[in-house]
């Protein structure tokens, strides 16, 4: 029989590494609501918040970094692969 | 809104969360995942909303119904008009021009040209998956395997949760609405499982899948006349993979989520290529579906207790339908038709002595698997073909292709033998890493999960294609 954890336990784990995906591909989110923003309330109201994750992932360096690994990692698996 | 798109995770947050807000009130918890379920499918096409809550309706009536009638002949024809209602509804979405070009072609071989227009309307995302949950539960209720609900919300979230709406895995009403009577306050959760799903899945459809279709199997079938030899039997494997990789990444992140709301869903997969008949294929195969035909088709058309040759017979009608499921058109009904005739030559087979006395010797299991592998695959050339004319360039290339002109890069080679991974590791050893994952402590599970994301989200192309088994 396999261990079980609770829901909230469960939400201790996922949450925060959400939220460090989030800081580390802010423009993800920030591009998804500005897409829906003319659709819905909820991503214009949102909106200042991903852009304050943006500014702060970039301000720590976080972002370009990540989306430089991206970059080049998918250049490289693109020029590899073929 | 895809799995392994932004869309989805900022969804799926926040549904959690408010989901776990409600864990006090059960009724108030049911109703929001009701309403996520609903914007879940409104984000494909909201114009469909009304019929899936049109088919929950005709569910609780035709259930209550039946439930009322104790004359056996008045519950069948209730229970045959349900049925009859939700086939036609699904019959005219998504089969009316294939009826309509058939009669059209007939006529014309008759010498009686017939100019008819095709209907050439939208077909509701996911009509087959809830239409075959619908009639699951209407016969379930008929032969009283389970007691008519009388909940609309229960009905309606049974067929609209949003981890199976889209693609499956097709749930039974006795499996799904038992789980929704009882408290969400203290569920546990297989947390290791769910995330060894959800992440493998993740894994499985935006690197495996994604790569070797895009690179490998798509560029082959828009001409395989102009492929070489080895891009075209990279092909043909690939395409085995990729199918696998694609479908079972969906059911399994659908299963995780759903575990993750506490719901328990059926498997859908288990390692199909291990398989050592195509009967065994389709025992491991979207499990959901062949049980679901078993059990509401084959069986009620008398199953193998009607004698050899009504046995073949139908077989044959179940894989028939069971093509016809998947689209309406020519290759895969021939698809289905020629899973049905392998499936009647190994019943054949598999009652005479020979198949008995070798069954359990090891060259014999060997060459069992070979055959079926490479049958397997060799249908998948119909599934995969937009036509019969390009299933015919494929085979042809199989054979005739120029040795040499291109091979395979490394970086394929890997990902094909990743796949094959997934076929070879025992299932136990991914279970042993979902339970060890379970003894650590918090911080490192979080930290974990959150090294798998940033993986993947570094691996994943920007653009992900669309899960396979959406258009069915």
């Amino acid at each position: 029989m396999s261990q079980q954890s609770s829901i909230r336990r469960a939400m201790l784990v996922i949450y925060p590494a959400l939220l460090v995906a989030w800081l580390a591909f802010p423009g993800l989110v920030r591009d998804w609501a500005s897409e829906r923003a003319t659709q819905g309330l909820l991503p214009q109201a949102l909106m200042p918040v991903f852009e304050t994750v943006v500014v702060l992932s970039e301000q720590i360096g976080v972002s370009p970094v990540m989306q430089q690994w991206h970059d080049s990692l998918n250049a490289r698996l693109d020029e590899r692969i073929r | 809104m895809l799995f392994p798109s932004t869309e989805f995770a900022v969804f799926f947050g926040c549904v959690w969360s408010v989901s776990w807000l409600l864990r006090e009130a059960n009724t108030a918890r049911k109703s929001f995942l009701v309403l996520a379920s609903l914007l879940f499918y409104a984000a494909w096409d909201a114009r469909f909303v009304v019929m899936l809550l049109a088919v929950a309706v005709l569910m609780l009536v035709c259930g209550q119904w039946i439930d009322r009638n104790t004359a056996r002949r008045r519950r069948a024809s209730i229970t045959s008009a349900g049925i009859i209602v939700l086939l036609a509804v699904l019959g005219y979405f998504k089969y009316a021009d294939l009826l309509i070009a058939s009669a059209m072609q007939f006529a014309d071989l008759l010498g009686v040209p017939l100019d008819l227009d095709l209907v050439e309307v939208a077909v509701p995302v996911a009509i087959s998956f809830f239409t075959f949950h619908a009639i699951s539960y209407l016969v379930d209720v008929h032969k009283n395997t389970i007691k008519a609900s009388n909940s609309l919300l229960d009905l309606t979230l049974y067929i609209s949760f949003f981890p199976h709406l889209v693609a499956g895995p097709i749930v039974r009403a006795r499996e799904f609405l038992p789980q929704l009577a009882a408290s969400p306050r203290q569920m546990p959760i297989p947390l290791g499982a769910s995330l060894a799903l959800i992440i493998g899945g993740l894994f499985k459809k935006v690197v495996i899948a994604n790569y070797l279709a895009t690179a490998l199997v798509d560029p082959v079938y828009i001409d395989p006349s102009r492929a070489s030899m080895q891009e075209v039997w990279g092909a043909f494997y690939g395409y085995a993979l990729v199918i696998y990789c694609d479908f079972s990444a969906y059911t399994d992140i659908a299963i995780g989520i759903a575990s993750l709301f506490g719901y328990r869903f059926p498997q859908n997969f288990d390692q199909p290529y291990r398989a050592l008949s195509v009967q065994d294929f389709w025992n491991r195969w979207h499990i959901t579906l062949s049980h679901w035909l078993r059990d509401y088709l084959y069986i009620p058309l008398g199953g193998n207790r009607l004698g050899r040759w009504l046995t073949v017979r139908n077989l044959m009608v179940t894989m028939l339908l069971g093509g016809l499921w998947h689209g309406a058109s020519g290759t895969f009904i021939l698809w289905g038709g020629l899973h049905g005739l392998v499936l009647m030559v190994h019943y054949g087979w598999a009652r005479t002595q020979t198949a008995r006395d070798w069954r359990d010797h090891p060259h014999y299991q060997a060459a069992c698997w070979c055959m079926t592998f490479h049958t397997v695959c060799l249908l998948w050339i119909l599934f995969r073909s937009p036509d019969l004319e390009t299933a015919g360039q494929f085979l042809t290339a199989l054979v005739h292709a120029p040795v040499g002109a291109g091979g395979l890069s490394t970086t394929l080679l890997i990902l094909l033998a990743l796949g094959a991974l997934t076929q070879i590791v025992p299932k136990q050893v991914w279970a042993e890493l979902a339970q060890a994952f379970e003894q650590k402590p918090v911080a490192l599970q979080s930290a974990l999960v959150a090294v798998a994301l940033l993986g993947l989200l570094l691996l994943a192309p920007t653009n992900a294609a669309p899960f396979i088994y959406f258009r069915f």
